[in-house]
């Protein structure tokens, strides 16, 4: 599941790097996909995973879930305010069908795995 | 709202405009690759189209239900549910949760819906000031424009006439800058965020919004109250069947696995919360959408807005968004404004279509888009609506090939008109720049 949530975020344009810590901690990740998921909580801003040009994720491995389904079933039962799911950058094709980066949200998604061990 | 005459003339102009059928190729191509690409990697995506059909019909069939079940799911989570039956009380509505709330300034996230209510007008005729936060949709806005597609709203907007809209140098990260700085203000000095929903989940009165700039994740994160335009069959009973509609409309729509923002709201921030909105109003809006249950229709509510057929639509890829209304433009389009408003007033929509079927064979949920258009032009047949020279034709050839002698003459007629190279009257708009065919021997001459 690592190496699919390595390969799939790397196609959505984030970097994934193995090692060091920063910024804010992903409650989930989904290898499916390659999504980092981020939930509301008093300590975690809604706006956190938003507001920043480059948004540094740490993501514990034994936090990747196979899919969107998987996902759903663990959350599902008592459902946070807030649940958003952010596979890489924040992008645009709204002029001239080009491709940009960073228009609202980070132009940036660094997520680093971390091992419990 | 389009008539016949209007449909014509500007699909003409949008024809004769170079610019306009370069980008229109280009935009509409890309999306539809996209998907191609997509659909082809999902692994098994007949399956999926398949589970997606059947949990929209299956939705739609105890649409009541689930609507139920979402407003008791909300309300428990303390958002407030307000059903409307007409686009005006929705508009209204939204309207005196705005004052109720002493706003201002309005910030918006691009919805569909909110343009099917015409609710930037209603907000500003109340005084309020309203900016759209999608990047195509502001640059729109600051044009005095309307979107032009469900997806891609500026798919005909050069970076010149961008950089124009915003005052800055026509280079891609000026016009990248200017529009975040001016947005990042409207996110935050704005009082009440407005946003559609792409789906709502019954059993948790989750609504789920995506995009892919991560605007509304900052409209729904940073006003005081925040307002959803819910289309009342935009609802999906269980989390798990959320799942693959989610793929669908990511995967049909831009060609993603997922779109980069995904975001599921329950109710307004919950005590000690760092941010997110007070108050939570969903507008359920029904709009002439229950008139459609039961009918031959209904399948048209199966449709999660993902653009799919326009980008494949002949008559779309050629004309553009302007020419059909100022909502739901392509196949699609076609179909929904007909049934929403009036099929009276509409009547040229049915008529905007080659029915070749593109647009069923791209739709995700499997909606037969050209045999409800055929639909509506047999219903506009028989109310008798549309051209009065078309029934008078049909008469005559009806009549005239039903007998022998008749038969015989006309198209005796046509062999004999043919050296004159085209057709006359209405028949010339055809054969212009067509060459007509030769018409061979009747097949009793042939011996």
């Amino acid at each position: 599941m690592r190496e699919l949530f390595v390969e799939r975020a790397r196609e959505a344009g984030c970097t994934v790097l193995e090692d060091g810590s920063a910024g804010i901690e992903a409650d989930y990740g989904i290898a499916e996909t390659g999504s980092v998921v981020f939930i509301a909580a008093r300590d975690r801003a809604r706006a956190s995973w938003v507001d920043l040009e480059v948004l540094d994720v740490e993501l514990q491995e034994d936090r990747i879930v196979r899919d969107l389904d998987d996902l759903f079933v663990l959350i599902g039962s008592d459902m946070p305010s807030a649940v958003a799911i952010v596979t890489g950058p924040s992008r645009t094709a709204d002029i001239e069908q080009t491709l940009v980066v960073g228009v609202h949200g980070p132009r940036e998604v660094r997520v680093r795995l971390k091992s419990r061990s | 709202m389009s008539t016949r005459t209007d449909f014509r003339r500007a699909a003409r102009v949008a024809l004769h405009d170079e610019h306009a059928q370069a980008a229109l190729a280009t935009g509409t191509s890309r999306l539809r690759d996209g998907r191609l690409v997509a659909w082809g990697e999902a692994g098994d995506i007949a399956g999926l189209r398949e589970r997606g059909r059947q949990i929209r019909t299956a939705t739609i069939a105890d649409l009541d239900r689930h609507l139920e079940t979402f407003e008791r799911s909300l309300s428990a989570r303390g958002g407030v549910v307000h059903r409307t039956r007409t686009a005006e009380e929705a508009a209204a509505t939204v309207v005196s949760i705005c004052r109720q709330a002493n706003a201002h300034l309005v910030a918006k996230s691009k919805s569909m819906a909110t343009e099917e209510i015409e609710l930037n007008r209603a907000l500003e005729a109340a005084g309020l000031e309203v900016v759209e936060t999608d990047l195509g949709e502001y640059l729109m806005q600051i044009r005095g424009e309307h979107p032009e597609h469900i997806v891609a709203p500026a798919i005909k907007l050069t970076r010149t006439e961008a950089a124009e809209a915003l005052g800055v140098e026509p280079e891609m990260d000026l016009v990248m800058r200017a529009a975040r700085e001016q947005l990042r203000t409207v996110f935050q000095t704005a009082d009440v965020g407005v946003t559609g929903a792409n789906f709502a989940v019954a059993e948790t009165g989750s609504i789920c919004l995506v995009t892919n700039e991560g605007n509304a994740d900052l409209v729904t994160a940073l006003p005081r109250v925040h307002v959803v335009v819910l289309g009342m069959e935009r609802l999906v009973p269980t989390l798990a069947e959320l799942a693959p509609l989610l793929r669908l409309l990511a995967s049909s729509a831009t060609g993603e696995r997922l779109t980069t923002y995904t975001t599921l709201l329950t109710g307004p921030r919950r005590q000690d919360e760092a941010d997110g909105p007070e108050e939570l109003h969903v507008v359920v809006i029904d709009n002439g959408r229950s008139g459609l249950r039961g009918t031959r229709y209904e399948e048209m509510l199966n449709c999660i807005r993902c653009g799919a057929c326009l980008n494949v639509c002949p008559v779309y890829r050629k004309t553009g968004g302007t020419t059909y209304s100022d909502v739901y433009s392509g196949p699609m389009g076609a179909v929904l404004v007909p049934l929403l408003s009036s099929l009276e007033r509409e009547a040229a929509l049915p008529h905007a279509s080659s029915l070749c079927g593109a647009c069923t064979e791209a739709c995700p949920v499997g909606i037969p888009l050209h045999e409800l258009l055929l639909e509506l032009r047999r219903d506009l047949v028989d109310r008798g609506i549309g051209s009065r020279l078309e029934r008078v034709g049909f008469t005559v050839w009806s009549w005239a090939w039903s007998s022998v002698i008749g038969y015989r003459i006309t198209t005796t007629l046509a062999r004999l008109a043919r050296p004159l190279g085209a057709l006359a009257g209405p028949g010339r708009i055809w054969s212009h720049g067509r060459a007509l065919p030769r018409l061979s021997r009747r097949f009793r001459d042939r011996r």
